[in-house]
């Protein structure tokens, strides 16, 4: 009777399951818009030297704009820079933001949004991205020729996908010209503190000698601080895998071009050396590595460190301001620092070519006109001022030396009542398309806590574009294979620079030689080098 | 079912027997539309969304739908169990998880009993609200205390130094070995509070007679509890340890995810946080799903031997 | 006789004594940490900045709560949490004991497969986008009865209540139904009020979890006004840390710290549950036998 029983329970229980996938099977057609073959007759006709929304006679419209992104304000129309989009192109805007889960339901359950921004050019979202949205090549000739006026052609370019033409748009995408330009602020320093650096001296820190006989005379002179310090490493490596490589100057790539992996390169091994040297003479102190970001912001705000190598200059500015502001005199100042032993010039990075936030028009956009108008618009000398610095005349002005600076009492509002600055004006915030050459119109675009920092970057940044985008295919074994290698030296690097001896130093290295061998190491290489080839060409290197 | 007249002739036939079974469901039909509309809603927003199961049979990324995601069958499953970091993380979940169940399951229930058997009732409800506080801090915000704590200038080292146990200062936080002992003692300290309130709602329908009659027969407060408080509180024991046991694939992603660093990961790298890592850096939900899956399984067959074992010890009941 | 009682209550006296301390002792290893979080967001971020404080920092300040408060919608927001809870936690555990009476009976009908049915429920789940794909057909996306509906059952709580229904000694249901009273009856006038410890804590489980959500919201709402207080302070908590991710123009000094106001944000979510749970405590003790059956 019992077994009859289960068995019935279980027959039932199939039958449920059945009866759920066979409803699961339904599928329905995607719904959307027109796509390219909106018409816009009855609303402007397209003229080469003139952008498109200036044009447009459609009296509203209406799109959703979805944010890759938990942290994106979705407010629209209340302050001054959307309310004159608002205004300039008849358009509301309505933002959603999520996560890569919610992402997919847009794509699983065909209500996609008009206009989707994500932030990882590596995802299958941006490389297929011709399976799901409109071509902007396309869109432009047919919509707005003023687009290929404002968009970068080194940038189309880079984000062509095989079919030729491009589907998304970058924001802080920088081009070989802008490194050139110098227009690009560095974000990459050695600091110190000034009371140290003064109270020593002006002491060297270039050779791996310098460095920890300086640090060791920091520790002497100054017990309570920690000598020298890092971007919090959880389980990466901080300010002291690429950016410390940057820093000294390691190789790009190797002699014929190919890929070279920076982390066995003899100068930066020789100074992860020194660097473990200084942890064994007690001058890097433990609770670096285990420090998570909050902790190390802490440290920075109260000025713990004596010196750090410091990734990120903006994002700690605000706390490098606010030891700056309570600490007269001890304010951190950027040095030159360690230097390669073999004469390397510093290779700084910023930006690269790809940018950190994509921009797309999707198949389903209800106006697809009026979003490539919205993307000349935004890309444009009038968007990025309004996004930065608001309307001339009414909340900034260019002064003698044609700087821009804000109106009193907006700079007044920034300084001292940052939500409703937020509220009312969002400068800064909006920032798609954005690009670096407008934040070096203006003094105020950068905590005074860096501004030196920035000068001393000055014409050391080297750009990295033959290196971006050259991961394997999500998905692939390579790519697992390369998680894991890239996990593994995340942990021999922190273990090289605490290595008790240096029997142990060699030993970890070692076995991260082994591990490469182990995992597919030269699957990825050739990898590697299949896509900086192809880097290479549409670089025209 | 029905009572059988005096004697039992041949067994009932199959039809014979599917009719009484309707009968008695319509007899008991006050009953059955107690529970009914529970099946309903199970149907509906647990067994319809199942489909999304067969996404750990496919390959599945961001921009693919359920039914137009290409089929892999057990590809997926393949890669998993083949890799060797995968099977680390299982190690570790095992062991996180067998400590959490050898300490941590015994914690709220003598708290339970510590707090059950004090009468001043201001003190009682005041370590009772108390206990359970911990519970609502969320691991970002106790992680952070944590690495304060484990600090080499933190409290603990002071602490240890103070007390000439240690004459040097170490982050614990960065020695693997002590990884496991980390995390569940601060999920013990998190959680324990917490798990009183389970049991303190059984304590308190004990009948408060039995204790005056074992007073009367000479039993001291230990022999009250084990003889007494204890075998009331056996279902709901039985149901939690069930529970736990069926849950030991499984772990805390936020506690990891905060205590995790480079040096400690090859003993803190758990199931969940290495799915998360792969699942993320790879945009590929079938590696998660597919996990899940397995872990699903794994969970039940765990729980339905717990449940026989403890229905052993129960008199034959089962709590399920 | 007397000797017997004088060492029976010493006993008594001693394990009271030590239960006591060893509570005591207990009560202060949690208490720390937790005067340490409240102490903490009541702080200046310079103090927090600084560090080092166990007990009381160098600087109080109510800028974290500012910050927090500065947004006008918290209200509607309050007035959502409390709604939700309220209106979820009743139909919840109405909902759950009803289904777990029925399957506290033994001799009902298919109750084997109901259970598998519902264990099954415990382990296995298709995932997050059926599942959002499921509630945008139900209409239930941007619906306040989002927070409501999927969240009536939970098998869990069906096996707890079931247990407790089976407590509930046989003959009180032999005799009401004696008097003719149908299994509803029954349910609502005798199970109910003598398992209250058991509602109030699936209640209070319960409570606590629609009250600390936010998941919900941020799957299937994007209406802002049916925000509850939860995702408000998540909003609060992300966008306040963001501000260090853009370069925000200016000597823009952030006035407070993220971790402050995520400590604030624990506060002011724990406090309504730290004063209710006392009101409810008479719940939770409740052990009284409806006219009680001496067996």
């Amino acid at each position: 009777m019992g077994t009859v029983k289960v068995n019935k329970a279980k027959m039932l229980l199939v039958l449920l399951m059945a009866v759920a996938l066979v409803l699961s099977a339904c599928s329905k057609g995607k719904s959307g818009g027109a796509g390219l073959d909106t018409s816009i007759e009855d609303r402007y006709t397209v003229d080469a030297s003139t952008p498109a929304w200036k044009l447009d006679t459609k009296e509203s419209t209406t799109l959703t704009w979805y944010v890759n992104a938990d942290w994106w304000n979705t407010d629209y129309g209340n302050d001054v820079v959307t309310k004159k989009i608002k205004e300039d192109l008849n358009l509301d805007i309505t933002f959603i933001t999520g996560d890569d889960t919610k992402l997919n339901t847009f794509f699983a359950g065909d209500e996609m949004p008009d206009l989707i921004s994500v932030f990882d050019s590596n995802s299958s979202i941006v490389q297929k991205a011709d399976t799901w949205a409109l071509p902007l090549n396309d869109l432009a000739e047919k919509f707005d020729p003023y687009f290929n006026q404002v968009a970068a052609q080194d940038t189309l370019n880079w984000f062509q996908l095989a079919d030729g033409k491009t589907y998304g748009y970058p924001n802080y995408s920088n081009t070989q010209a802008d490194y050139e330009n110098g227009t690009i602020p560095a974000k990459t320093a050695f600091v110190i503190r000034k009371d140290v650096y003064d109270a020593l001296g002006q002491p060297d820190f270039s050779t791996p000698e310098q460095f920890t006989a300086t640090l060791q005379a920091i520790k002497s002179k100054f017990p309570e601080l920690i000598p020298f310090g890092f971007n919090s490493i959880g389980t990466g490596t901080g300010s002291l895998g690429d950016t410390f490589q940057d820093f000294i100057g390691v190789p790009l790539t190797d002699a014929e071009g190919n890929h070279y992996n920076r982390n066995l390169d003899e100068d930066y091994l020789t100074w992860v050396s020194t660097l473990n040297q200084s942890y064994r003479s007690g001058l890097i102190s433990d609770d670096s590595f285990a420090d998570d970001g909050t902790a190390f912001e802490e440290k920075v705000k109260s000025g713990k460190y004596a010196t750090m190598l410091l990734d990120g200059t903006p994002q700690q500015g605000g706390n490098l301001q606010i030891f700056a502001s309570n600490n007269e005199g001890k304010e951190y100042v950027a040095i030159d620092g360690p230097q390669s032993t073999v004469g390397n010039a510093p290779t700084l990075n910023q930006s690269g070519i790809t940018g950190w936030m994509i921009s797309l028009i999707t198949n389903s956009n209800a106006d697809p006109a009026k979003s490539i108008q919205l993307f000349t618009y935004l890309l444009s000398e009038e968007g990025q001022m309004l996004m930065n610095y608001g309307i001339e005349g009414e909340t900034y002005e260019v002064n003698g030396e044609g700087k821009v600076a804000l109106m009193p009492e907006v700079k007044d509002m920034q300084l001292n009542n940052a939500d409703q600055f937020k509220k009312e004006y969002r400068f800064g915030e909006f920032m798609f398309f954005g690009h670096d050459r407008h934040k070096t119109l203006s003094d105020d675009a950068f905590p005074d806590s860096i501004k030196q920092m920035q000068e001393w970057g000055k014409g050391k940044l080297v750009p990295h574009f033959v290196l971006e985008n050259i991961n394997p295919e999500q998905g692939t074994a390579e790519a697992r294979s390369l998680s894991a290698i890239n996990t593994q030296w995340n942990t021999t690097l922190v273990s090289l620079i605490r290595s008790k001896d240096d029997s142990a130093f060699n030993t970890v290295l070692e076995e991260y030689k082994t591990f490469l061998n182990d995992n597919n190491w030269e699957a990825i290489v050739t990898i590697y080098n299949e896509k900086m080839a192809r880097n290479k060409e549409k670089l025209g290197l | 079912m029905s009572k059988a007249s005096g004697y039992i002739s041949e067994k009932p036939s199959v039809g014979h027997r599917i009719k009484q079974f309707f009968v008695d469901f319509v007899r008991q039909w006050e009953i059955q539309s107690m529970i009914w509309p529970g099946v309903i809603f199970m149907f509906i927003f647990c067994y319809i969304p199942i489909y999304g199961l067969t996404i750990a049979f496919k390959r599945y990324t961001v921009i693919d739908r359920i039914d137009s995601a290409p089929w892999v069958a057990l590809e997926n499953f393949e890669i998993i169990l083949s890799d060797k970091f995968f099977w680390e993380s299982v190690v570790n979940t095992l062991g996180i998880s067998f400590l959490k169940l050898a300490i941590g399951f015994i914690v709220p229930i003598i708290l339970a009993i510590m707090i059950y058997e004090v009468s001043l009732s201001g003190f009682k409800k005041f370590v009772q609200t108390i206990s359970y506080l911990p519970h609502f801090l969320s691991w970002i915000v106790l992680g952070g205390m944590l690495i304060n704590w484990f600090a080499t200038t933190g409290l603990f080292n002071e602490l240890l130094l103070a007390l000439g146990i240690i004459d040097e200062p170490r982050n614990i936080l960065l020695d693997p070995d002590k990884y496991w002992w980390i995390a569940t003692l601060s999920d013990i300290w998190k959680e324990a509070g917490w798990g009183t309130i389970l049991y303190l709602a059984v304590m308190a329908k004990i009948d408060p007679t039995y204790y005056e009659a074992a007073k009367i027969d000479g039993a001291n407060r230990l022999k009250q509890i084990w003889h007494i408080t204890i075998p009331n509180m056996k279902l709901m024991i039985s149901l939690n340890l069930i529970l736990t046991i069926s849950g030991l694939l499984g772990s805390n992603l936020d506690q990891t995810l905060v205590l995790m660093n480079s040096q400690n990961r090859e003993k803190a790298e758990v199931i969940n946080s290495y799915v998360y890592r792969m699942g993320m850096t790879q945009g590929d939900f079938s590696y998660a799903t597919a996990v899940g899956l397995g872990v699903s399984i794994v969970s039940v067959i765990l729980l339905v031997s717990a449940n026989a074992v403890t229905k052993r010890l129960n008199d034959n009941q089962s709590v399920l | 006789m007397k000797l017997k009682t004088m060492r029976r209550d010493w006993d008594s006296r001693v394990f009271d004594t030590i239960n006591i301390t060893c509570l005591s002792i207990i009560l202060i290893v949690i208490l720390v940490p937790l005067w340490n979080v409240v102490i903490s967001s009541f702080s200046s971020s310079k103090a927090l900045a600084e560090g080092g404080f166990i007990f009381w920092p160098s600087e109080l300040s109510l800028e974290n709560y500012r910050a927090v408060f500065r947004d006008n919608s918290i209200g509607q927001s309050f007035f959502i949490s409390i709604a939700k809870t309220a209106i979820g936690v009743v139909t919840h555990v109405l909902f759950c004991a009803m289904v777990a009476y029925g399957l506290s009976k033994n001799n009902v009908r298919g109750r084997k497969f109901y259970v598998t049915m519902g264990v099954i429920t415990m382990f296995f789940s298709g995932g997050m986008i059926p599942t959002y794909l499921l509630i945008k057909s139900l209409g239930l996306l941007n619906s306040f009865w989002v927070y409501i509906i999927p969240a009536l059952l939970s098998f869990y709580d069906v096996i707890i209540l079931m247990n407790f229904f089976r407590n509930v000694p046989s003959s009180l249901e032999e005799s009401a139904k004696i008097d003719g009273a149908g299994d509803w009856r029954v349910f609502l006038s005798i199970f109910i009020p003598l398992s209250m410890p058991a509602m109030a804590t699936i209640a209070m489980f319960n409570g606590v979890s629609q009250w600390n959500d936010f998941m919900t919201t941020k799957l299937y709402i994007t209406n802002e006004a049916l925000y509850p207080l939860q995702m408000k302070l998540y909003e609060i908590i992300v966008q306040s840390q963001t501000q260090s991710m853009q370069n925000i123009g200016g000597s823009v000094i952030i006035e407070t710290t993220t971790k402050g106001v995520q400590l604030a944000t624990i506060v002011i979510t724990t406090l309504p549950i730290v004063v209710i749970y006392p009101l409810l405590q008479r719940y939770f003790i409740s052990g009284m036998m409806l006219g009680a059956v001496k067996e």
